[in-house]
């Protein structure tokens, strides 16, 4: 980083300079060229002056000749007539002898003239004039006036001023003239004493050809100044430049220098890595590669050439951080790889400055992240393609040298790799030896190498030589036959190989003899193999004493057991009998429970019918009983007596009370076997509960009781039919119940909730808590001791509460205490489910 | 003449009951017990009304009010009176041809009136 402020700093001063040195040049060229301007401008309107000074000058010279002569005479003629101005003069006419007129003209009158006739030549106007004229036409006008006291107060001796006279400019410039001896002729009676100011010359010269000069003069300034500054600042600028270049090559020189110096420097640092992973040492290098080739990111690939897959190995970690692709690591065959493998089909390093514009890419799949520029190199082993490694997002192009950093830097990374895994394949190697070694030396068989030509011990292993007592020196002194006396007194090596090469392995029992001449049994695997075009058989000998042993008493124990198995099945046998029996009892048992069932199902229809025929039968003699005794009680077949009237009221009361008694079982059984539809319909809840207080108010007004509504009006879609009947049961109840005071309805509904309250209250005998379960149970009788038994079917709450919770799919409440009242709060939803 | 109505009712308490009402109201009043005996009987006086009770012996109110339907007199309002307290019951009437259906037990003092307003007659 350091050398990128160091160019920093260096570049400032250039660049600083430059601007100074320019700002400074144009300021020096602009002041130039408004001094030049300005002079150019005096010495124009100095020459003006010049003229009308000259101009000044000859008429007072002229004047001061006619002045010398106190006037001239000159003859009358019809321009020069005798002057009025004159007629104080003596002689100011005269006659020559030859009878011509002459007459005076003074310097005023002469001047005049002149001037006159000056103007009728040129542009230049002129003319005499005084503070205190003798010809009203020599009236001063203000500048002239101004400038005549200055003369007179302040003894200036010339004005001058610019004006614009008729459209053209000019330069207005007036001299005074003094009172001489000639003058006093005609000015003495003013007062006039020498050498007073006696007026002035006032001449007016045209300024347009002066300008026009200065016009010309400023042209040739400006085309010289110009190319003065435009010199200038084109040496200001290239040698800026210049400099600058030289500045930054000595940067970049300089910046290279660093680079290669890192390079060398991390080059250095990979192959001193202490002992790391691979995928450590690839990402080391990976990082160190990014920051030299001034890259944001790559990446490390392996390449198979014989699949032509890419494995994708490593990811810098700003990829890894950034990049939200699924898989990690897996193979990509070449021929789906985008163009950054293309330097592993082309074996050359590829360059791509411009990635969006490359014209056969793939699209980045998603989550990549976005590339800029990119740059990727094959890692060769020899001429084989191993790897491949890229870098991209450098901010400026990528060149050569980045190339070769990568290509380098990847492939000493591989190398490194390489030689560590050769290294550490070897190492492993030996340790895999040592270890196999190791193993057999520890194998609980003995393990005997053997040459087939004559049967001796090639090599053997520690279990060998622990089993038969030598040392391993001395068994590779011995053969099969030294060992071996289980082997029959005929057998052949030769023989023994052929039959060996027949079979895969072949499997015996033999006995060998220790070094000490004891001897033990053993189970014999061998076999034939060939290595490296050689013959050798391999046995493994297993001391197999211990086993027979343990075989035998294998053989008494499963005598033992096999007779044990036989005591136990016989004891088996008897209870699967028992089993057996059980199992055909609980069959019967199912059977007897299955036709209890029948039978139930049989006796719920017969129920069914029961109450069906029951309403009928019940509802024909009832109807007669209601009828006629309506009939009789209005006296449509005469007159009754008191009593009569009376009792069959009781007849007609007793016969609608069995009618609801039959309403209400038949309600109850048609709900208990879930036979009772459901009706709903949309209504308001108020036109409802008026039609139930409207049913119960002449029996409640003609128990003196006063019935109380808080209704609101609100729709609710439920069976409008049951929830009547609901209601109506409870304020017939509460009536019934209520022997003076009041019966109040009320609605409660809150918008938030699915439900809606009604609360009837009245303030009748009411129940014991403890009672208040026992109301809503069939044919519940509870009466205060000593009160009358209260009219009811007995099923009107249980009803009511199995309406509202199976039909209504609500619940009903009840809050009850002795002697003070009871609250009924039945709570449905707004609309049902249906 | 009096308008004549026909009752086909098996139970003879509760014929007497319609019967009287009828005949209080200025009706004349033919009845039968049964069924197949009620058709004939229909077809036999023409009455002006027919009240019809659905449990019968042998063919039941709705068959019989179906062959009264049938046959060649079969404008007159027939009437069911029913102790079915089932619901479906109603339907089931309309449906064999019924023009009005009442349940018992029927209340005396304002029957006629019913009755009147389901055939559209005023009350004599």
């Amino acid at each position: 980083m350091s050398h990128n402020s160091d160019g920093l700093l260096k570049k400032i001063p250039v660049r600083r300079g430059g601007v100074l040195l320019f700002t400074l040049w144009t300021i020096t060229i602009g002041a130039s060229f408004a001094w030049n301007f300005w002079q150019e401008n005096k010495a124009v309107l100095n020459q003006a002056r010049s003229e009308a000074k000259g101009l000044f000058h000859k008429d007072e010279t002229y004047r001061r000749w006619a002045a010398l002569h106190g006037g001239v005479y000159v003859p009358v003629t019809d321009y020069t007539r005798p002057s009025p101005f004159l007629a104080h003069v003596s002689e100011r006419d005269i006659t020559t002898p030859s009878g011509r007129n002459l007459t005076l003209i003074n310097p005023a009158y002469m001047t005049r003239q002149v001037l006159d006739m000056t103007h009728e030549h040129s542009k230049v106007y002129g003319r005499i004039t005084s503070l205190q004229p003798i010809h009203a036409g020599n009236t001063p006008d203000a500048w002239e006036k101004k400038a005549l006291q200055s003369f007179e107060n302040n003894g200036d001796d010339e004005v001058s001023i610019i004006e614009v006279i008729e459209g053209e400019r000019y330069m207005r410039f007036i001299r005074p003239f003094y009172v001489e001896d000639g003058c006093l002729r005609c000015h003495e009676q003013q007062g006039y004493k020498l050498d007073d100011v006696r007026g002035g010359i006032s001449t007016a010269v045209p300024l347009d050809h002066y300008y026009a000069l200065r016009q010309k003069h400023f042209i040739s300034l400006s085309i010289w100044h110009l190319s003065l500054y435009l010199f200038g600042v084109a040496v200001i600028v290239g040698s800026t430049r210049l400099l600058g270049t030289r500045i930054r090559e000595n940067e970049t020189i300089s910046k290279e220098l660093n680079l290669d110096r890192e390079r060398f420097r991390s080059l250095l640092a990979l192959a001193d890595l202490p002992a790391t992973t691979e995928e450590e040492l690839i990402h080391f290098a990976l990082d160190e590669t990014i920051r030299l080739t001034e890259s944001d990111v790559g990446y490390f690939h392996l390449y198979d050439e014989e699949t032509e897959t890419i494995r994708l190995f490593a990811w810098c970690q700003k990829v890894m951080a950034q990049c939200h692709m699924a898989e990690q690591n897996y193979l990509y065959p070449l021929a789906k790889a985008g163009v950054w493998a293309d330097c592993v089909r082309t074996g050359r390093p590829a360059i791509h400055n411009d990635y969006a514009a490359l014209p056969n890419k793939k699209e980045l799949p998603e989550g990549h992240l976005p590339i800029k520029r990119h740059m990727s190199t094959a890692i060769m082993d020899g001429k084989r393609i191993v790897a491949l490694s890229g870098v991209g997002n450098k901010e400026k192009p990528y060149n050569k040298g980045d190339e070769q950093q990568l290509a380098l830097y990847m492939t000493r990374a591989w190398e490194i790799i390489r030689d560590k895994q050769s290294k550490d394949t070897i190492k492993e190697q030996e340790a895999g030896l040592r270890l196999f070694r190791n193993l057999i030396d520890q194998s609980y068989d003995a393990i005997f190498i053997i040459s087939p030509r004559e049967g001796r011990f090639l090599d053997v292993n520690g279990r060998a030589c622990e089993m038969l007592g030598y040392s391993r020196e001395e068994l590779l002194q011995l053969g099969v036959l030294d060992i071996d006396v289980g082997l029959p007194k005929d057998f052949s090596m030769e023989a023994y190989v052929k039959e060996l090469r027949q079979t895969a392995n072949h499997l015996m029992e033999s006995v060998h003899k220790r070094k000490d001449g004891t001897t033990f049994p053993v189970e014999l695997n061998i076999r034939l193999i060939v290595h490296e075009n050689t013959e050798y058989i391999i046995a493994a000998a297993r001391d197999i004493k211990e086993r027979q042993v343990i075989q035998k008493k294998l053989q008494q124990h499963q005598r033992n057991l096999e007779k044990l198995v036989e005591e136990r099945t016989a004891t088996l046998a008897q209870q699967t009998v028992d089993l057996e029996k059980s199992q055909t009892a609980l069959q019967h048992l199912v059977e007897d429970l299955n036709e209890a069932n029948e039978k139930l199902k049989e006796l719920d229809q017969l129920k069914s019918m029961f109450i069906a025929s029951m309403s009928h039968e019940l509802r024909t003699p009832l109807n007669s009983v209601i009828g006629f005794s309506s009939i009789l009680l209005n006296q449509w077949q005469g007159p009754l007596n008191e009593e009569q009237e009376k009792n069959l009221a009781i007849i007609q009361r007793a016969g609608k009370h069995l009618l609801a008694l039959i309403n209400d079982v038949i309600d109850i059984s048609k709900i208990e076997a879930g036979a009772l539809p459901t009706e709903c319909e949309t209504f308001d809840l108020q036109p409802l509960i008026e039609e139930a207080v409207d049913t119960v108010r002449a029996e409640a007004e003609g128990k003196g009781l006063v019935i109380f509504q808080e209704t609101l009006s609100m729709e609710i879609h439920t069976d409008r039919r049951r929830l009547l009947q609901c209601l109506l049961n409870l304020l017939s109840n509460g009536v019934k119940f209520t022997d003076d005071g009041s019966i109040t309805v009320k609605v409660v509904f809150d918008d938030s909730s699915q439900f809606v309250t009604i609360i009837i209250t009245d303030t009748g005998i009411g129940i014991s808590r403890e009672d208040v379960p026992k109301l809503f149970q069939p044919f519940a009788r509870i009466a205060p001791p000593g009160s009358s038994i209260y009219p009811g079917t007995g099923l009107g709450l249980y009803l009511t509460k199995k309406l509202a919770m199976d039909i209504l799919q609500g619940d009903i409440l009840l809050e009850s205490s002795p002697g003070k009242g009871s609250i009924f709060t039945i709570r449905i939803p707004t609309r049902i489910n249906t | 003449m009096k308008k004549k109505v026909l009752v086909i009712e098996d139970n003879a308490d509760n014929l007497l009951l319609i019967t009287y009402v009828l005949e209080r109201s200025g009706y004349t009043v033919v009845s039968e017990t049964s069924g197949e005996e009620g058709v004939k009987a229909a077809l036999r006086e023409k009455p002006f009304l027919i009240i019809m009770d659905i449990q019968l012996p042998g063919i039941d109110g709705l068959e019989t009010t179906r062959r009264i339907r049938a046959s060649a007199v079969n404008t007159m309002p027939i009437i069911a009176m029913t102790s079915y307290a089932m619901r479906g019951d109603r339907d089931k009437t309309l449906a064999a041809g019924c023009t009005g259906y009442f349940e018992k037990p029927i209340d005396p003092l304002t029957i006629m009136d019913q009755i009147h307003e389901i055939i559209g007659e005023k009350a004599t």
